[in-house]
């Protein structure tokens, strides 16, 4: 039961980071951004690296990898500020993966990296006959904290104001005196640094390699279509329905593992196709 | 949500489909494949045909996974390639002949690499095609190779049983590598031998037609070897699962003698790191299929104790000067010993060599055409790095394997094999002419 609790929280915390970023970005800047998942992998590379070759305390390699995802989500938002089209910007954000993928096997080759080696240093934590990995449970606590700490950035900053009166209606915000541009930028900055932050904090349990992108992405898109897209707290439920019902799978059905994840957001789609967490469905 | 939500999320599907793509076609199930029979008739080539002028080079298609998650298989595979190509031109080539390469990607799935097959050996002017390393790729060239029947093929490193025991492979294909039938039998007599009480098995296989055939070919024959041998679980995962926490959690709270496992690449990885800090292999031991290609990669992450099957393992044969050297070289240009698919690609590199050379010699022609090499290749046994190879009449090499325990070792900053011991070729294949179905009904 221990094993069975532990892997639902690991999981959902796993999910957590990875959809968090993309949901902020659709949120800010309406832009569906395919090359989320790039960013993720950035994250993961940066920080592997800065741990494992240059020798950087785990934390400092941390927030470089997630200040480099916020520099190079600047870039894109540069680029992407220029195209208006939504099938231009589309198409825009898969040539930057693929851009990406040639960059990471450029710059990092063919191997395996991950901080692995150092979050193990981080100990363990007996619980019942289960080893609790303390890297887990920093990966947990860091998604509590991005998510209090946005809480707290769209609640009680100006910006947060902003940003929600930009998600909500962009010409009206900027009829009302909201920097737009400014305000969308740091959201795409933000977001592609969530991004990095969550494959960096995932790399302490995962390996980051070639072709990895497209794989995480399945996962990103999953839990946005379960929670709606562009509410960063519902993907943070949705990621929990997701971890809940392939653990059960693996459990209980392992013949079904493969589709559990599709199973739960086929269902969603079927019943409630914006996504349990919208406030309002959006018409035309 | 708008229309354009709408459109967004579906345009979004769209692009994960086609980026799942190539992993669909890698967990497709095998297609039945009747094979185009041709009965050629060899004509002795007699002393009168005048030979034609010296074949100056050889062009060696090689196709393997240079991108996406396999490609940790397919870059050791690719350099072994290249520098055998070194490595032999230094020598006089291949009869004479200089070795071109032009090795390629094997991304894209099965129809793909049937398209690349006919570009490679139609326009692309390849005398010989040398690869592949996904079963479903593989099953799809074959007939295709066979019906054109002009170019030398082998395949390298798939391990699908069913190109033996459908008998796909008749003119211009050949396998150089075993199937999961040696690696299942292989593995099951090292857990009988290392784990003598052996009682409970949780299976973890990747959910595709490779892993299915892993596990169906490892647990029949350890329940022919060990009839009271319980299945507590058969985990199935997608291909290419980053989170391993709930089948360490399942398997923690079974907790069988033995976990099989044939993963490969990233996702053996993966698992074996979150199991390693979950203290799974505290509980439990693991007998892995494909260990040895990760063990250099996982350093100090790999346990002590835990039963690993080559196919091939850098030490062995250890008095073999053709290992020592190429593995040396292997080292010094690319920093690691050649884990088991550059070992696999040297099989099949030095089997084009030897069967083209003894065809030569037997036929006295420079260059031999297709069926005198082919009549030479499906009975040459000839030394690898890795081993002696032996080849069959169905065109599959009966390949023995490594097997081992894992054990840290002083100098190397990796796991090692200690002990291990080589299953002879006899021990763990069917004889050619049974199917493996058939053969195990035999023990």
């Amino acid at each position: 039961m221990v094993g069975l609790l532990l892997s639902i929280l690991f999981f959902w915390a796993y999910l957590s980071l990875v959809a968090a970023g993309l949901q902020f970005i659709y949120g800010s800047a309406r832009v569906l951004n395919l090359a989320h998942a790039s960013f993720f992998v950035l994250g993961g590379y940066l920080a592997s690296y800065l741990s494992n070759f240059l020798s950087w305390p785990l934390p400092a390699s941390v927030a470089a990898a997630s200040a480099a995802g916020a520099a190079a989500g600047l870039v894109l938002y540069i680029a992407l500020a220029r195209i208006s089209d939504e099938v231009d910007q589309l198409v825009f954000t898969y040539s930057v993966f693929w851009l990406f993928e040639a960059f990471f096997r450029g710059v990092f080759g063919y191997g395996l990296y991950s901080t692995a080696d150092t979050a193990a240093r981080l100990g363990v934590l007996t619980l019942g006959d289960q080893r609790v990995p303390v890297a887990n449970l920093v990966g947990v606590a860091s998604v509590v904290a991005v998510f209090a700490a946005l809480y707290f950035v769209m609640s009680k900053t100006t910006f947060g104001m902003f940003l929600r009166a930009v998600v909500d209606n962009p010409p009206a915000a900027e009829a009302f005196g909201v920097p737009l541009r400014r305000v969308v930028a740091l959201g795409v900055a933000l977001g592609s640094a969530l991004a990095a932050f969550g494959g960096s904090i995932s790399s302490m349990w995962q390996n980051f390699n070639v072709g990895l992108a497209g794989v995480v992405l399945v996962y990103a898109f999953a839990a946005v279509a379960v929670g709606g897209l562009g509410n960063v707290f519902g993907a943070l439920a949705a990621s929990f329905i997701i971890s809940l019902v392939r653990a059960l799978a693996v459990y209980y059905f392992p013949e079904v593992e493969l589709f559990a994840i599709y199973l739960v957001v086929l269902t969603v789609l079927a019943l409630r196709p914006s996504g349990l967490f919208v406030r309002y469905e959006r018409r035309v | 949500m708008n229309r354009r939500d709408v459109f967004k999320i579906g345009a979004g599907v769209v692009v994960g489909l086609a980026l799942g793509y190539g992993v669909s076609q890698l967990t497709r199930p095998a297609a039945t494949v009747t094979t185009a029979k041709s009965t050629e008739v060899v004509t002795p080539s007699s002393t009168t045909t005048p030979s034609g002028p010296k074949k100056q080079s050889v062009k060696i298609a090689v196709v393997t996974f240079t991108s996406g998650a396999a490609s940790v298989f397919g870059v050791p595979a690719a350099n072994m390639a290249r520098l055998l190509a070194d490595y032999l031109n230094q020598r006089g080539g291949i009869n004479g002949a200089r070795i071109e390469l032009d090795v390629r990607d094997e991304s894209g799935g099965a129809d793909q690499m049937v398209a690349l097959y006919r570009q490679l050996t139609q326009a692309g002017g390849a005398d010989v095609y040398v690869g592949l390393i996904s079963s479903s790729d593989c099953l799809a060239v074959a007939p295709v190779a066979e019906q054109l029947g002009n170019t030398l093929t082998v395949f390298f490193d798939c391990a699908t049983k069913q190109l033996v025991d459908q008998g796909m492979m008749k003119k211009a294909v050949f396998r150089t590598g075993g199937t999961t039938v040696q690696d299942g039998v292989s593995l099951a007599r090292a857990v009988v031998r290392f784990k003598p009480d052996v009682k409970t098995v949780v299976g973890l296989n990747q959910d595709y037609a490779y892993g299915r055939d892993e596990w169906n070919d490892f647990i029949t024959a350890l329940k022919k070897l060990k009839p009271d041998v319980q299945v507590l679980d058969t985990l199935w995962t997608p291909l290419f699962t980053t989170d391993y926490s709930a089948q360490i959690s399942r398997i923690i709270d079974l907790k069988p003698d033995i976990v099989h496992t044939s993963f490969w690449g990233p996702d053996l990885a993966n698992f074996v790191k979150q199991a390693s800090a979950r203290g799974l292999f505290n509980v439990t031991t693991v007998a892995f299929a494909r260990g040895e290609s990760m063990m250099q990669d996982l350093g100090d992450a790999l346990p002590e104790g835990q039963i690993v099957e080559g196919p091939h393992y850098f030490e062995f044969p250890t008095l073999s000067p053709l290992n020592k050297e190429i593995r040396e070289e292997y080292r010094k240009r690319y920093g690691y010993y050649p884990p088991y698919p550059a070992y696999h690609m040297a099989n099949a590199i030095f089997g084009v060599k030897y069967a083209i050379e003894a065809a030569s010699m037997i036929s006295g022609e420079d260059w031999p055409d297709l069926s005198t090499v082919s009549k030479v290749f499906e009975r040459l046994a000839y030394p690898a790095p890795g081993d002696w190879i032996i080849m069959a009449p169905n065109h599959n090499a009966v390949r023995g394997a490594v097997v081992g325990v894992t054990k840290s070792v002083e100098g190397y900053k990796f796991k090692l094999l200690r002990p291990w011991y080589y299953e002879p070729p006899a021990d763990i294949n069917p004889p050619p002419g049974m199917t493996s179905a058939q053969w195990y009904d035999t023990w």
